[in-house]
C-alpha cells in the first residue's frame, strides 16, 4: 500500500513539476530563460494588457467548450446505439470510428482546409469548432464505449420493468452510471481541444486565432513569460472549477467561492477582449505573432477610430497555403520575400495605391524596388534581419567565417537553426555556391558538407538557440540577429557576426490581398507603419531591424549603431535575400530530410 | 426509434467532416508516381524509426501508467479519487508546447535537474539535446492517455472479485494475470491507441528536447505540406500511414480477441 501511494505521488510530481516551474517563473522580473529574479506581477499585467492574447485565450475556451458539449452528445449517442447493435454492427461502428483515430493530425488539417474551401465555406471560429468535433469524436466514442459495455444490463431492465419511461431509464439510470466515462470522455475532449494547434492552424480564418497558435507563431522570437502567465491563469481557473465541482456536494458554500472565482479568472479574458476599442471599421491583420505591440496597435485604433484584429501564423507556409485555398478575410498580410512571388503568381494580391502611401518615402532605399517586387507593386518592406553566427567571444574569439561552424574543436558546441533553407544556405555560402541554387550538382556538394558537419552539431533548432547561447550550451550558433540583439543586453560577451562569405537576408514585408475586405484601411495601416516615430517604436517592441530610414534616425543613438540590427554599409552588400525555389522547393526538402536521417 | 439509430449523427458527422474531405484529398494524390516515390529506401528507415520510438513509448508509458492506474483504485478511497484523477488531468490543460518549454529550462545547463545532477555527482552538465532527454519527454507527454482510459476500465473492479481471488489463494500476480487484467484490457487496449498513434506522428519532443538531429514521420509528412510544397505526397505518405496504423490496430484486436477466449 505504501508503495502504491510512493507511486502515486512520484507521478503527480513529474506530471506537474514543468507546470509549477512556469507557475513560478511566471511571477519572476526576468525573461522566462533567465534565473528567477524577484517576485513580480509586471508580465500578468502585460498579459491583461494585450488584447490579441486575451482574444485567443477567448477564442480557445469558446471552442474548447462547444466542441466538448457537441462531441460528448454525438458520442454518447453512438456508444448506445454501438451497444444496441447485433455484433456485426458494432464491430461495423467500431472500426468505423477507429479510422479518424489513426489519422495523422496534420491529415485532418490539410484535408478540412481543401473541403472548407472547395465548399466556399468561410474560415472561422465555425471551422475550427467543426474540426475540433471530429479530431476528437474518436477518442470520446471509445472512452465512453469502454463504460457502455460495462453496463451492467440487468439494472436497466429493472428500471423498464418498474415501468420507468425510456427517458426515465436514460436520465435516472443510464447517465449516472456513465457519469464517470463521460467525465473523462469530455476532460479528455477539452484537453485535445485546448491543445490541438496543427489541425487548427489549417481551418482558422480572420478571427480564430486560438491559444496555441498563438503560442506556436511565439517560436520565432522565443516564448515570452507572458505565456507562462496566461498558462498559470488558465490552470488556475480549472483547477478552481474543478475543486467547485468535486466540493459541490459537502461544502456548497465553499464550492460556490471557488466556481466564482474561477469563472471570474475565466471571464477575465473574455471581457478584456470584448472591451477594445468597438469601431465600425475593421481591420484584420495576419501577421507573426510578435510583429506588432499592442500599444502600436492601440494608437492605429484611436487615430482612425477602426476596430483592428490580429490574427497570427507560426510559417510562412500557413500564410501561402492559406491564401491559395482563398483568403479567409485578411486585409493586411505579412509575407516574407520569397513567399511574395508564388503570391504574386497567383494573382491574389492587390496592386499598392502609392499616393495613398506617402510615407514610403522614408524607407531605406536598401529595401525599397528590390528584386522580389521591383516598383514595389504589392508589397512595402516590415521589418528584416540578417541570419549570422552568434559566438561565446571568451571562448571563441575572432570568428569571422562560417568555416568556424565545420571547426572540430567545437564538437558538441556548435548549434544549427532546424531549417532546410538556412541549413542549405550555409552549405552554399561556405563553397561559394548561390544560396538559392536548385542546380542538382551544387545541392550534393551543400549535402555533403551538411553530412558531414553532423557528428560537430549539437542541435537543430530555431526555437531556442538564443538561450542556447546565453547558458552555455553551445559556443557557436547559426542564428537570426534579432534574437542575439536582445540576449546581448544581458550577455555582453555574445557576438554577433556576418561572415566573410557573406549571409541570407531576410525581409518580411506587407501587403494587401485582392479580397481585403477593407482596402482603404489596409493602406492607412501600411503608410501608419511607414511613419518614423512609428517604425521606430515596431522595431524597438519587436527587436527587428526597421526598413525605416527615417524611423531608424528616431531611435535611441546605442540602437541606431547597434552593428547587429544595423550592419554597416560593406556588410549590406554581402547580404542575400531568400528566393522562391518553384519546384526545387521539393528537392530542398528531400536533402534535409536526407541529412537528418543520415549518421548522427 | 430503435436504440441504433443513435449512431446516426455521429456517422453522418463522420461522413461529412471525415470521408468527404479524404476524398478530396485522396484524389488530389491521384498521380501513379507519387506513390512509387513511397518505396524510397529513405522514407523506409524513417518509418522503421517512428514505429520503434511509439512502441517503445507506448510500452514505457504502459509499464508507468498500468500501476499507477491500479493505485489509484486500490490505494485512494473512493472519496478522494476524484481528486487524484483531476490531479493526473490538469497538466493536460497547458500547451503541450509551453510544458516541454519548461522542460528545456529544467533540463538544460544550469537549469534545477541538471543542477540536482551534479550535487549526486553526474558529471554530464546538461541533459538536453539527449536521448534521456526525448525519453522523459515522450513519457511525459503521453503518460496521462494511458492512465484515464485504464483507470475508467479498473474503476468498477469489484474488490470483492480481487478478496475471493485471493481467498481462494491466487498469489498477487496470479490476481492480477487472471482478473485483474483480463477486466482493464479495453482500457488497455484504449490506451496504447491513445499513445501509439500520436507518437508515431510525434514531431514536438525529438525535436525541442531532442536537438531534431534525426528526421521523423511526423516532420517528413509536415513538411510535405509546408516547405517542400508538395501536398500530392504528402497526402499518399499519410493515407498509407493511416491504412497501415489501421490494419495493425484490427490485427492487434484480433490477437487479443483470440487471446481472451
Amino acid at each position: 500500500m505504501k508503495r502504491l501511494q510512493g507511486l502515486l505521488v512520484g507521478t503527480l510530481l513529474f506530471l506537474h513539476l514543468p507546470v509549477l516551474a512556469l507557475a513560478v517563473f511566471s511571477f519572476s522580473r526576468s525573461r522566462l530563460s533567465a534565473s528567477f529574479d524577484g517576485p513580480s506581477l509586471v508580465w500578468y499585467l502585460k498579459l491583461l494588457n494585450n488584447g490579441p492574447l486575451m482574444r485567443a485565450m477567448e477564442n480557445s475556451l469558446i471552442v474548447g467548450s462547444l466542441a466538448t458539449f457537441i462531441v460528448l452528445v454525438l458520442a454518447t449517442a453512438a456508444a448506445l446505439g454501438s451497444r444496441a447493435g447485433s455484433a456485426r454492427v458494432r464491430a461495423r461502428s467500431e472500426s468505423l470510428f477507429l479510422l479518424p483515430l489513426v489519422t495523422p493530425e496534420i491529415v485532418f488539417g490539410a484535408s478540412l482546409l481543401a473541403f472548407f474551401s472547395r465548399l466556399l465555406i468561410p474560415l472561422g471560429l465555425g471551422t475550427v469548432i467543426a474540426a475540433h468535433v471530429i479530431f476528437s469524436l474518436s477518442f470520446a466514442f471509445f472512452v465512453i464505449r469502454a463504460r457502455v459495455h460495462a453496463l451492467p444490463a440487468d439494472v436497466e431492465e429493472a428500471a423498464r420493468d418498474l415501468g420507468a419511461s425510456p427517458g426515465q431509464v436514460f436520465l435516472r439510470v443510464t447517465l449516472p452510471l456513465l457519469a464517470p466515462g463521460l467525465v473523462a470522455a469530455g476532460l479528455l475532449t477539452f484537453s485535445l481541444s485546448i491543445d490541438d494547434y496543427v489541425v487548427t492552424s489549417f481551418v482558422s480564418g480572420a478571427g480564430g486565432t486560438t491559444l496555441p497558435v498563438y503560442i506556436y507563431s511565439l517560436l520565432k522570437s522565443s516564448l515570452s513569460p507572458e505565456i507562462a502567465a496566461a498558462s498559470t491563469l488558465l490552470l488556475a481557473a480549472t483547477t478552481l472549477l474543478l475543486l467547485a465541482t468535486a466540493l459541490i456536494e459537502s461544502r456548497p458554500r465553499a464550492s460556490f467561492l471557488a466556481m466564482a472565482a474561477g469563472l471570474s479568472i475565466l471571464a477575465t479574458p473574455v471581457v478584456l477582449a470584448r472591451s477594445q476599442a468597438s469601431g465600425t471599421r475593421e481591420l484584420n491583420l495576419y501577421l507573426w505573432s510578435n510583429y506588432i505591440a499592442p500599444e502600436t496597435i492601440r494608437k492605429f485604433e484611436e487615430r482612425t477610430g477602426a476596430k483592428v484584429n490580429l490574427d497570427v501564423y507560426d510559417s510562412a507556409e500557413a500564410l501561402l497555403s492559406k491564401m491559395l485555398a482563398g483568403n479567409p478575410g485578411y486585409d493586411v498580410i505579412c509575407p516574407p520575400t520569397y513567399v511574395l512571388a508564388p503570391l504574386m503568381r497567383a494573382g491574389v494580391l492587390s496592386e499598392l495605391d502609392h499616393d495613398r502611401l506617402p510615407h514610403l518615402g522614408g524607407t531605406s532605399p536598401d529595401f525599397v524596388g528590390q528584386d522580389w517586387d521591383p516598383p514595389n507593386r504589392f508589397s512595402i518592406p516590415y521589418l528584416w534581419g540578417v541570419t549570422g553566427i552568434a559566438s561565446d567571444s571568451r571562448l571563441a574569439p575572432g570568428v569571422d567565417s562560417w568555416n568556424a561552424l565545420l571547426d572540430p574543436r567545437w564538437k558538441g558546441r556548435i548549434l544549427m537553426l532546424d531549417d532546410a533553407r538556412e541549413a542549405i544556405a550555409f552549405g552554399a555560402l561556405v563553397l561559394g555556391l548561390d544560396p538559392n541554387t536548385s542546380d542538382r550538382d551544387a545541392l550534393a556538394r551543400i549535402r555533403k558538407v551538411l553530412i558531414d558537419q553532423k557528428p560537430l552539431v549539437r542541435a537543430y533548432d530555431s526555437a531556442s538557440f538564443d538561450d542556447a547561447v546565453l547558458s552555455g550550451e553551445v559556443v557557436l550558433a547559426q542564428s537570426w540577429s534579432g534574437q542575439i540583439a536582445k540576449i546581448m543586453k544581458e550577455a555582453p560577451w555574445v557576438r554577433f557576426t556576418i561572415p566573410n562569405e557573406g549571409a541570407m537576408l531576410f525581409v518580411d514585408n506587407l501587403a494587401i490581398p485582392e479580397s481585403a475586405p477593407h482596402k482603404d484601411l489596409a493602406h492607412e495601416f501600411l503608410d501608419f507603419v511607414m511613419e518614423g516615430k512609428i517604425a521606430a517604436e515596431i522595431c524597438l517592441t519587436t527587436g527587428y531591424s526597421t526598413p525605416s530610414a527615417a524611423g531608424r534616425a528616431l531611435l535611441p543613438r546605442q540602437v541606431q549603431d547597434n552593428r547587429v540590427l544595423f550592419p554597416s554599409e560593406a556588410e549590406m552588400k554581402q547580404l542575400r535575400p531568400f528566393e522562391d525555389l518553384g519546384g526545387a522547393a521539393a528537392l530542398h526538402d528531400r536533402l534535409w530530410t536526407e541529412v537528418k536521417s543520415g549518421r548522427d | 426509434m430503435k436504440a441504433r439509430q443513435l449512431l446516426a449523427p455521429a456517422l453522418v458527422t463522420g461522413l461529412v467532416l471525415f470521408v468527404a474531405p479524404q476524398l478530396m484529398l485522396l484524389q488530389a494524390a491521384s498521380d501513379r508516381s507519387v506513390w512509387v516515390r513511397l518505396f524510397d529506401p529513405l522514407y523506409a528507415t524513417i518509418f522503421w524509426r517512428s514505429v520503434a520510438m511509439a512502441l517503445g513509448t507506448t510500452a514505457a508509458t504502459l509499464l508507468v501508467g498500468f500501476p499507477v492506474a491500479w493505485a489509484l483504485v486500490r490505494a485512494v478511497p473512493e472519496k478522494a479519487r476524484g481528486a487524484f484523477l483531476l490531479l493526473v488531468t490538469l497538466p493536460l490543460w497547458t500547451s503541450v508546447l509551453v510544458k516541454l518549454y519548461a522542460w528545456v529550462f529544467l533540463l538544460r545547463k544550469g537549469g534545477l535537474l541538471s543542477q540536482l545532477l551534479t550535487l549526486l555527482g553526474s558529471d554530464s552538465p546538461s541533459l538536453l539535446y539527449t536521448t534521456t532527454a526525448v525519453a522523459i519527454g515522450q513519457l511525459y507527454v503521453e503518460l496521462p492517455y494511458m492512465i484515464l482510459p485504464i483507470y475508467a476500465s479498473l474503476e468498477r473492479i469489484d474488490r470483492s472479485l480481487i478478496d475471493a481471488a485471493q481467498d481462494l489463494g491466487a498469489s498477487p500476480a496470479r490476481t492480477l494475470a487472471r482478473v485483474v487484467i483480463p477486466i482493464a484490457a479495453p482500457g488497455i487496449v484504449a490506451g496504447c491507441v491513445l499513445v501509439f498513434v500520436p507518437s508515431l506522428g510525434s514531431v514536438l519532443v525529438p525535436d525541442l528536447l531532442g536537438g531534431a538531429k534525426t528526421a521523423w514521420l511526423g516532420t517528413l509528412i509536415t513538411s510535405q505540406f509546408g516547405t517542400a510544397r508538395d501536398p500530392a505526397f504528402g497526402s499518399a505518405m499519410a493515407f498509407t500511414l493511416s491504412v497501415l496504423t489501421l490494419g495493425a490496430f484490427l490485427l492487434f484486436g484480433r490477437f487479443l480477441a483470440k487471446a481472451q477466449e
